[in-house]
């Protein structure tokens, strides 16, 4: 049974159809054994076949209803008995995953905790030489030889590795200090507007039309600010992708799990249930696509294909981390025809704890 | 041109730097530059300097920024002098900060002109 592969969990249902099917089958050998027993002590005569038309049929008729309904009260108890200890069973079973969602999400703030200060104290230790380097240069730029173009050059290097260097501070410091959410409903579409509005300087210097598909979406559980620093970093992401223009498309709908699927189901790790509704955020550019050879690592911390135009490697990680935390999923696929990349980002309508559309799919 | 010096306080824990802000500063020929490397004598150096305004680092070894924003604050003849706050400990995020216990707040590594652009724009006329 493929079921014993995903630990302790029960599966409720399964025992609830056996149990009922046991109880059949004895149910049934019993009452044929009356039935045989009869027709044992009519053929031997024990009793003579006036038993079952005399005045005394009366009686055994009694005797046999009485049986079968002490069968059939036997059969009612039994079943109401399976029916509680399952329902008992499956609400254990719901308390202890819960449990472990908590435990889970306490481990990992604790684990953003402990990164977050590190993050910070050497973030600290880092932009005090950065603003001195930064400072220098400053002052000798003007001291320099301005005709000599390997001067300006050396001095333009150096600027902007000292940006660079403050990006990846930034970028640290924004991927460690997570474990201080505040998650409520809130209004996705309006997030989305306000996350499109600070990347306008990003599209407009590329001429990247916006097209925006917003269909009438639930409210979403998550903390506002990092959820449109998430939508920050994919439509930067998407303008980088488009250097020569293009559109950069934003849908957002209601979705409901039909089927398992990775991050769907009934796992601890799962964090939708199948039947349970979300609201899927697409972004789709119209850049070049992810190389294939790269695929697996986009999320890989300090990976990236944009080091020399200022990549820190740290958007995606960053993204991948906020969705985490918000129980929700986010995948990345080259569209199949070609020509650019669509980011799905899935969100709770509700807490993460509330395991909706559960019984829906009893397989796993 | 005859147009008076404005002159400026830093406050920074980290020598170097306030020496290169005030070679920067100075350099463009508008201030006059003091540094401060210790939280705790801000005060003092401030009520001999007579700043027009006050850069002021956040954490610093003896005395935190905000602590020493409140001396200022409480003194008579300070009280009106423009603080802003320069900093490597930052809020970040999309929308990172711009202000900073109600102070305005300039992220550490800044460039000079990000500097001079800030000053202006605080500087008691």
């Amino acid at each position: 049974m493929p079921e014993k592969n995903t630990g302790p969990e029960i599966n409720v249902r399964r025992m609830r159809t056996e149990a009922l099917q046991r109880f059949n089958t004895a149910f049934g050998l019993m009452t044929i054994i009356p039935l045989l027993i009869c027709i044992y002590l009519v053929t031997v005569k024990l009793f003579s076949i006036e038993i079952l038309v005399g005045p005394n049929a009366v009686y055994f008729l009694i005797v046999v209803l009485i049986g079968l309904l002490g069968l059939l009260y036997g059969r009612t108890v039994i079943l109401g008995i399976v029916a509680r200890l399952a329902e008992e069973i499956e609400q254990r079973e719901k308390a202890q995953r819960n449990l472990r969602a908590a435990q889970d999400q306490l481990i990992q703030a604790a684990k953003m905790e402990s990164v977050g200060q590190l993050a910070a104290g050497a973030a600290h230790e880092m932009k005090n030489p950065l603003s001195i380097v930064q400072m220098g240069l400053d002052y000798l730029k003007d001291a320099v030889d301005k005709s000599n173009d390997k001067m300006a050059f050396t001095l333009s290097k150096m600027e902007s590795a000292v940006r660079r260097a403050d990006g990846v501070v930034r970028g640290l410091l924004d991927y460690a200090s997570l474990s201080d959410l505040e998650p409520q409903e809130v209004d996705l579409k309006q997030i989305l507007e306000n996350a499109l509005g600070l990347v306008v300087h990003e599209t407009d210097k590329r001429k990247i039309q916006i097209e925006k598909a917003f269909s009438d979406i639930p409210a979403v559980w998550a903390d506002s600010n990092r959820l449109e620093q998430v939508f920050v970093n994919l439509f930067s992401n998407a303008a980088f992708a488009m250097p020569g223009g293009g559109t950069l498309t934003v849908r957002a709908s209601a979705h409901k799990f039909d089927s398992i699927e990775p991050g769907v189901g009934r796992r601890t790790a799962d964090n939708f249930r199948v039947g349970e509704i979300a609201v899927a955020v697409e972004i789709e550019d119209m850049g070049h696509g992810i190389p294939q050879d790269v695929m697996g690592r986009i999320f890989d911390p300090f990976f990236t294909t944009r080091r020399s135009s200022g990549g820190t490697g740290l958007g995606l990680p960053v993204v991948k981390n906020i969705i985490d935390i918000h129980r929700g999923l986010v995948t990345i696929r080259n569209k199949p025809e070609g020509g650019g990349v669509i980011v799905r980002v899935l969100l709770k309508t509700q807490g993460a704890n509330d395991g909706g559309g559960e019984k829906e799919n009893p397989d796993r | 041109m005859a147009a008076v010096k404005k002159k400026i306080l830093i406050v920074d824990d980290e020598e170097d730097f306030g020496r290169m802000v005030k070679l920067n500063l100075e350099k463009t020929g508008g201030f006059e530059v003091a540094v401060e490397s210790f939280g705790s004598r801000a005060l003092a150096a401030a009520k001999a300097f007579g700043p027009d305004l006050i850069i002021l680092d956040i954490m610093m070894r003896d005395m935190a920024g905000p602590a020493v924003e409140r001396q200022i604050s409480a003194d008579t003849a300070l009280k009106n002098t423009p603080v802003i706050f320069l900093s490597a400990a930052v809020p970040h995020g999309p929308k990172a900060a711009e202000t900073f216990s109600g102070r305005p707040y300039l992220a550490k590594p800044p460039t000079t002109s990000d500097l001079i652009a800030i000053i202006e724009k605080y500087l008691k006329k």
